[in-house]
């Protein structure tokens, strides 16, 4: 049994925790002005990505990108990169967990102080965090096996609902040829930016991992984009689903369970989320922990290992909290959508100078 | 080294666990359903009811509920003066209902629906409806057979409950989606205050501003036959001895809206009635040939009966059924559609199709 199986679960992950980091509502706000041809651009941007990245990193069975970098690059810039990447998997974890305790407070507990929420989640992801890649990839199967059913039910309740008005569907249909926005384009391909967890994953991977399937990644990818931009916009209208600050969240308030327990399907949704959010954050972090932990402590021994592991959690936690102290909803928004363009960036880089190692190392 | 920290977190695990302000369900007070009203006095626009349920001594005991008003200048300050005349805490988490009165659904509902929608704790599937004199007395009626406060309201609305051609029901979010939007009108339904009972038989279009028009009785199921179809109503055909009535299983209609160049831009409806004749004033058995006369004259009078709902509607400018959305679903000239449409539906037409056929004449012939 391979563990190539792991690779989609990761690809998986960061398609459900999209509609947490703002894409639908960029989406939605330039729903008039190109996001929708951005949505079908997207889909073979990322293919041809993911194509490039997969086909460049299995040439280096068992390896992370810190082991790659320090093959084939000059000392000064892989380390350079290899902090800046850790800084985007650092902002990854972080603008999800600012973005989700803001979700959690205002719809699950407006009694409980912000501070004590993200407290929680803080020491729950940064202890997490810290566990070996192979345990953390087996939780992520466990979790997500148990929400995707629930997940794919509030999804399946969205699209046949009959109070979906598919006329405003069809109008964002027709305002397809625009030309679309770097804003929407950059959004709309972090749906399929999964596979970039892979940079440390990796390591745990037999030499018999390969990179299968695309087509079905993409396929699915692009499933998950139309309806977490679309079926907002069948509930609110082409106006009002503009006029909501969490898009999703509205939706999944406007939705109810006749023949259950608690009627709202918004709390099932949000206790659902909440684990997701939180497996994602914890695996970003995890990267961005071990890059980091690559550039301060590579090769020596296990007391100074620990020591960097603990400055860097405790970093992130200290910088998260500040953050959400005094970043007010405008604010949170404004740096995850300039946050969503750099990753975008990076993501270009990260795959550029993979291919060049690759070729690199066939040369020699 | 490593237990230390490890028992310093969960020291500072457990520091974090006190001072949380989560209140017992005994400590709260749910409104069940919210109301609002014109006042009379000039600096204070609203009046605001809230129906506050009493939890029954004994389970099965019946529905006891309070209702509390305020005139105020902001809702904001009308739920904290009505919090301050309760010993509970208010939890709106439960609003089922939310009733606009009459009057002041005819003036201005902005302010009040940006509230509803900016409240996160206000469901977004609680039912809107407008209320008959006022929103006031649609909450203080107290129907006999009622087990649980406001059930008797909100049940019609649902799909569990009474299934009358006559009601429209409209979540709060829908309603939302449909005034936001540009090419369909906001309806609601009329709720009209009886003593011990309500009377939910008319629908109200709004437009940006508030109510504009209520529709008949026979309107409003007409409006319903057009906008969603219905699964069971009873349609009257014919008059005096010729009368009949059919209970319908299906009703429904479809339209496309065609606009060429040359000509004159309308809308094509075909309308479907399928059913059984359910009762007759003849008193004569039915014939295979009465049974065509009646498919035939019904299908006329039915279509004249839409067709005066649709000019009704153009003639005020209003547009419910959202022919403006399917225009501008339809066309790619995203930037001027909506001022061509406003040009076209003045002047549109409407070609009315309906086919009724009736299955059976029932038990007997």
């Amino acid at each position: 049994m391979g563990k190539n199986r792991y690779l989609y679960y990761l690809v998986f992950l960061n398609m459900l925790v999209n509609v947490v980091v703002f894409v639908p509502e960029i989406l939605i706000r330039d729903r008039f002005n190109g996001a929708l041809m951005s949505v079908f651009i997207a889909v073979p941007i990322s293919t041809a990505l993911l194509f490039w990245f997969g086909k460049s990193l299995v040439q280096f069975p068992k390896q992370g990108l810190p082991e790659i970098f320090g093959r084939y690059l000059p000392k000064w810039l892989s380390i350079g990169l290899l902090l800046f990447f850790a800084a985007m998997w650092f902002l990854t974890g972080m603008i999800l967990l600012l973005d989700y305790t803001k979700i959690t407070k205002d719809f699950i507990s407006p009694d409980v102080s912000k501070v004590t929420l993200i407290g929680l989640f803080l020491v729950l992801v940064c202890l997490a965090a810290r566990l070996k890649s192979s345990t953390l990839l087996h939780a992520t199967e466990i979790l997500l096996l148990l929400t995707a059913p629930i997940i794919l039910f509030i999804l399946g309740k969205s699209v046949m609902n009959e109070d979906m008005s598919w006329d405003a569907i069809f109008e964002i249909g027709t305002n397809v040829l625009q030309t679309p926005t770097v804003d929407s384009l950059a959004a709309a391909t972090f749906v399929f930016t999964g596979y970039t967890n892979m940079i440390i994953f990796h390591r745990v991977f037999g030499n018999e991992f390969r990179f299968r399937h695309l087509g079905i990644i993409a396929s699915f990818g692009f499933l998950i984009l139309l309806t977490s931009f679309l079926i907002p916009v069948g509930f609110h209208g082409t106006y009002g689903a503009n006029r909501y600050t969490f898009p999703w969240v509205a939706t999944a308030d406007s939705m109810r369970i006749e023949m259950f327990v608690v009627e709202r399907v918004v709390f099932l949704f949000i206790l659902i989320y909440t684990i997701i959010v939180l497996v994602a954050a914890i695996i970003h972090w995890h990267i961005s922990l071990e890059l980091f932990k690559s550039v301060f402590s590579g090769g020596s021994g296990e007391k100074k290992s620990f020591r960097v592991t603990w400055i860097v959690l405790i970093m992130f936690a200290a910088v998260t909290m500040v953050l959400e102290i005094y970043l007010n909803g405008y604010q949170i928004f404004n740096a995850g959508s300039l946050w969503l363009k750099i990753r975008f960036f990076g993501e270009l880089l990260l795959v550029t100078i993979l291919v060049y190692a690759a070729r690199r190392k066939k040369r020699a | 080294m490593n237990i230390m920290i490890r028992l310093t977190l969960v020291l500072a695990m457990i520091l974090f666990l006190n001072g949380c302000g989560f209140k017992d369900i005994d400590k709260r007070f749910f409104v069940v359903g919210i109301g609002i009203d014109k006042s009379e006095k000039e600096d204070k626009p609203f009046r605001v009811s809230l129906k506050l349920a009493i939890p029954p001594e004994k389970p099965g005991k019946g529905a006891k509920f309070q209702v509390l008003t305020e005139e105020t200048d902001t809702i904001t300050e009308a739920i904290r003066n009505i919090k301050s005349k309760v010993d509970k805490e208010l939890d709106f988490g439960q609003t089922k209902v939310i009733v606009l009165g009459e009057d002041f659904a005819q003036k201005d509902i902005r302010i009040v629906l940006d509230w509803l929608e900016r409240r996160r704790d206000i469901q977004k599937i609680a039912w809107m409806a407008i209320g008959r004199p006022n929103a006031e007395k649609v909450l203080n009626v107290k129907p006999p057979s009622e087990q649980i406060p406001s059930n008797t309201l909100i049940l019609p609305f649902e799909e569990g409950g009474t299934e009358s051609q006559f009601i429209v029901s409209q979540k709060l979010f829908q309603f939302y989606q449909k005034y936001m939007e540009k090419g369909i009108n906001a309806i609601l339904p009329v709720v009209e205050a009886g003593d011990g009972f309500f009377t939910i038989d008319r629908v109200g279009v709004l437009d940006k501003m508030g109510l504009q028009l209520v529709l008949s009785k026979q309107e409003t199921s007409m409006f319903n036959i057009i906008q969603t179809g219905l699964q069971k109503s009873d349609i009257q055909i014919g008059e005096k001895e010729n009368l009949i009535m059919i209970s319908a299983d299906q009703a429904s209609a479809d339209y496309s809206i065609r606009s060429g160049t040359n000509q004159r831009p309308y809308v094509n409806f075909n309308m479907k009635i399928r059913g059984i004749v359910e009762e007759q004033k003849s008193l004569e058995p039915i014939t295979q040939k009465m049974l065509n006369r009646f498919e035939q004259t019904g299908a006329q009078e039915i279509e004249k009966k839409a067709l005066s709902l649709l000019t009704k509607l153009q003639e005020r400018n209003l547009d419910p059924i959202g022919f403006g959305l399917r225009y501008r679903s339809r066309h790619w000239n995203n930037a001027t559609e909506w001022e061509e449409w406003q040009k076209i539906y003045p002047e549109l037409d409407f070609r009315v199709q309906a086919d009724i056929r009736l299955r059976a004449t029932g038990m007997v012939k």
